[in-house]
């Protein structure tokens, strides 16, 4: 396997009170090593459980109701959707060769360790180096994320820095094992904007050092443009579009993604006086919907539409869409192919 | 008093929080969130207080509608509720109102939150939430009441029947929604919207953007704006107001502002926001460190530590707003010399 993490047909559910909920249903995605493949989406698109099945992280009352997640691992090429949860093998995965960063540095770090102790953690877990040394990798890594006086910083705790800090720590223990695979799952958004802009400068520098893949998922179009190489557009459980990021904004395909897109206002010019809107809201994750999920939506509706599942197919070389007005391959006739 | 184009004139608006330490709650220093800010309002305009979290924007907002108590300073209001019997409007001072005469106030001031999850009582119908302001302030029947429901449901766009519901059955757009009728119930003349499109999806924030636009225009309201995504801000103002620890350090016209950027800061906040183009070349300006401490801020200009252009005057010398072009305040000791960059003049380069 030349791709780092390969997923093919996932689906993952939830059990709710009314129903079960297809949070991600079916969606197939290739990373390669080194590249940055952003994730982007509204809220309940199914973003952060794609993320949670590559971790073994989906709880009760969520499960892996099928398909393959293959990760070329040190030890080879596993498939992370059948490792019993908790077992040693995806321990051993976790937190090493696949890390992430979560939005909230607050709350995803603990508030009774010390930064120092919290980045040593995976290291002592998964390497067998010294005390000593790994001290002196955590304090390597507080100073690669540009964090002052490390030493002494790696004695203090998540409340003594700020919001920029302790994203900034978070990246430092994510990286400190040196992951082929980073996830971040909206990384920058609970920060303000001028430090979210060092911290995206940071990540973009830290990527050129380090080798390793990124998953970025996030619902805002102006970080996905200035960090990511490839991206996908996920709706209700499904990838709508997959692109190189260039092509995906000069030459958007899928409705969409381009209502998205138009219903940003535009910080650089005042534009019209009204924006362009999606209408309607994205219907329950527990409906069933016949056709397209985005039909009820969609400008550009057509009868197929309501009846058959468009499949994601190359419209031009590697751009990908799932939309009728630009083929007429449904799922189930890719599944009969 | 007031120029007969002025709805609201905030004169040195003051708000210190007390820092308390120790057993017995000695204060030992003050949290200057809102440190002397001067605002003037236009009827029928939309004026934006943007700034980064704890830049005291949202406690402007708030003291202005007096919603909490300002340490010091004057809201004047042009208000017809505590004007005379004739219909004439009455010039009141907000921050030193009675309790009785701010809720008359209540039916000509009104605010909508930024997130319609904590903001709605969960035990109320949505009729119940849009009808309470109604039932609070007004002398009128429970089916004239009901009838005044059902017209704020369809202005906002959601339908008679949503008002036996409760706010969890609806999503987090149409709960803004909801926000926005109760806001509207009174028929006020001025709307403090405090990041209402923050927490909404991409998708979802456009239609609840232009609803407040489409309001507007209709009722004639007047909004303050407090919001930090300032795309958003760009296209819905009139007029923006940059704060920086406690102080506005730029005002003027939005176009003028994003174009031609006076304040050193202003200059770095528009440079920071992501554009949504991958071919933009970015000549981002690197703010280091954070926001200073407001309990302890730095001496001279606030911004100096922080600032590209600071020179050893900023660092003893607050700087005052001052007028550089006709409607175009910043406070910087450096204006007149410096050639900041806006969005526009980053985007031609690119």
């Amino acid at each position: 396997m030349n791709n780092l993490l390969e997923i093919n047909d996932l689906r993952v559910n939830f059990m709710t009170e009314s129903g079960v909920a297809r949070a991600v249903d079916g969606i197939n995605i290739t990373i390669a090593p080194g590249r940055t493949l952003g994730v982007v989406g509204e809220s309940g698109c199914g973003k952060s459980v794609t993320s949670r099945a590559i971790l073994g992280l989906v709880d009760s009352p969520g499960w892996i109701e099928s398909g393959e997640i293959m990760f070329n691992s040190r030890k080879g090429v596993v498939d992370l959707a059948q490792l019993p949860r908790n077992g040693r093998q995806i321990n051993a995965i976790r937190g090493s060769e696949i890390t992430m960063i979560f939005q909230e540095p607050m709350t995803a770090l603990n508030p009774v360790l010390t930064i120092g102790d919290q980045i040593t953690e995976p290291l002592l877990l998964h390497e067998k180096i010294s005390r000593k040394e790994a001290k002196e990798r955590a304090i390597a890594s507080l100073a690669a994320v540009g964090i002052s006086a490390p030493r002494q910083r790696f004695d203090e705790y998540a409340h003594n820095l700020s919001g920029g800090m302790r994203q900034r720590a978070m990246i430092a223990m994510a990286l400190v094992c040196n992951p082929s695979l980073l996830i971040a799952d909206e990384p920058t958004t609970a920060l303000d904007v001028t430090i979210q802009a060092q911290v995206l400068d940071l990540m973009n520098e830290l990527r050129q050092q380090f080798a390793g893949a990124i998953m970025f998922i996030t619902h805002d179009l102006g970080v996905v443009a200035t960090m990511a190489d490839d991206v996908i557009v996920m709706y209700r459980g499904k990838i709508v579009e997959s692109a190189s990021v260039r092509d995906l904004y000069r030459n958007p395909l899928h409705p969409y993604t381009q209502g998205l897109m138009r219903s940003v206002p535009s910080i650089v010019n005042r534009g019209e006086t009204r924006l362009q809107t999606i209408e309607g809201s994205v219907p329950r994750p527990t409906e069933f919907i016949r056709g397209c999920a985005f039909a009820s939506r969609c400008a550009n509706v057509m009868p197929v539409c309501r009846e058959s599942v468009p499949a994601l197919a190359p419209v031009s070389g590697p751009h990908k869409a799932a939309c009728f007005l630009h083929h007429s391959i449904s799922e189930e006739r890719a599944d009969a192919a | 008093m007031l120029p007969d184009d002025v709805l609201i004139q905030v004169k040195g608006l003051r708000k210190y929080f007390p820092v308390r330490k120790g057993m017995f709650g000695s204060v030992t220093a003050h949290i200057k969130a809102v440190d002397g800010v001067d605002l003037t309002i236009k009827k029928g305009e939309t004026i934006s207080l943007v700034g980064e979290s704890g830049c005291g924007k949202s406690t402007t907002g708030r003291s202005i509608m007096r919603l909490i108590e300002p340490t010091g300073g004057e809201v004047l209001f042009r208000s017809q509720v505590l004007g005379g019997a004739d219909g004439q409007e009455a010039v009141v001072d907000v921050a030193t109102l009675s309790a009785g005469s701010v809720k008359a106030l209540r039916r000509e001031m009104q605010i909508i939150f930024q997130d319609p999850y904590s903001s709605l009582d969960p035990r109320m119908t949505v009729g119940e939430l849009i009808g309470e302001p109604l039932r609070v302030q007004l002398a009128i029947s429970r089916k004239e009441r009901d009838e005044r429901v059902v017209r704020l449901l369809e202005a906002v766009g959601l339908g008679a029947d949503h008002r036996r519901r409760f706010p969890h059955e609806f999503s987090g757009g149409q709960r803004q929604r909801i926000g926005i009728a109760r806001a509207l119930a009174l028929n006020p003349r001025f709307i403090v919207a405090d990041e209402p499109v923050s927490a909404l999806d991409v998708s979802i924030q456009a239609q609840v953007v232009n609803l407040l636009q489409d309001l507007q225009a209709e009722l004639g309201l007047t909004y303050l704006f407090i919001a930090h995504d300032l795309s958003v801000v760009r296209h819905i103002s009139d007029r923006v107001a940059v704060m920086y620890l406690g102080k506005i350090v730029e005002i003027a016209d939005a176009d003028e502002l994003f174009s031609h950027p006076r304040h050193p800061y202003t200059e770095a906040l528009l440079s920071a926001v992501p554009v949504a183009d991958p071919d933009f070349v970015r000549n981002r300006i690197r703010l280091q460190g954070d926001v200073p401490n407001p309990s302890a801020p730095p001496s001279g200009c606030p911004f100096h530590p922080r600032c590209a252009y600071a020179v050893d005057r900023c660092k003893a010398e607050i700087p005052s707003l001052r007028e550089t072009s006709p409607g175009h305040q910043a406070s910087c000791h450096r204006v007149e010399e410096l050639d900041l960059s806006g969005v526009d003049t980053r985007y031609a380069a690119a």
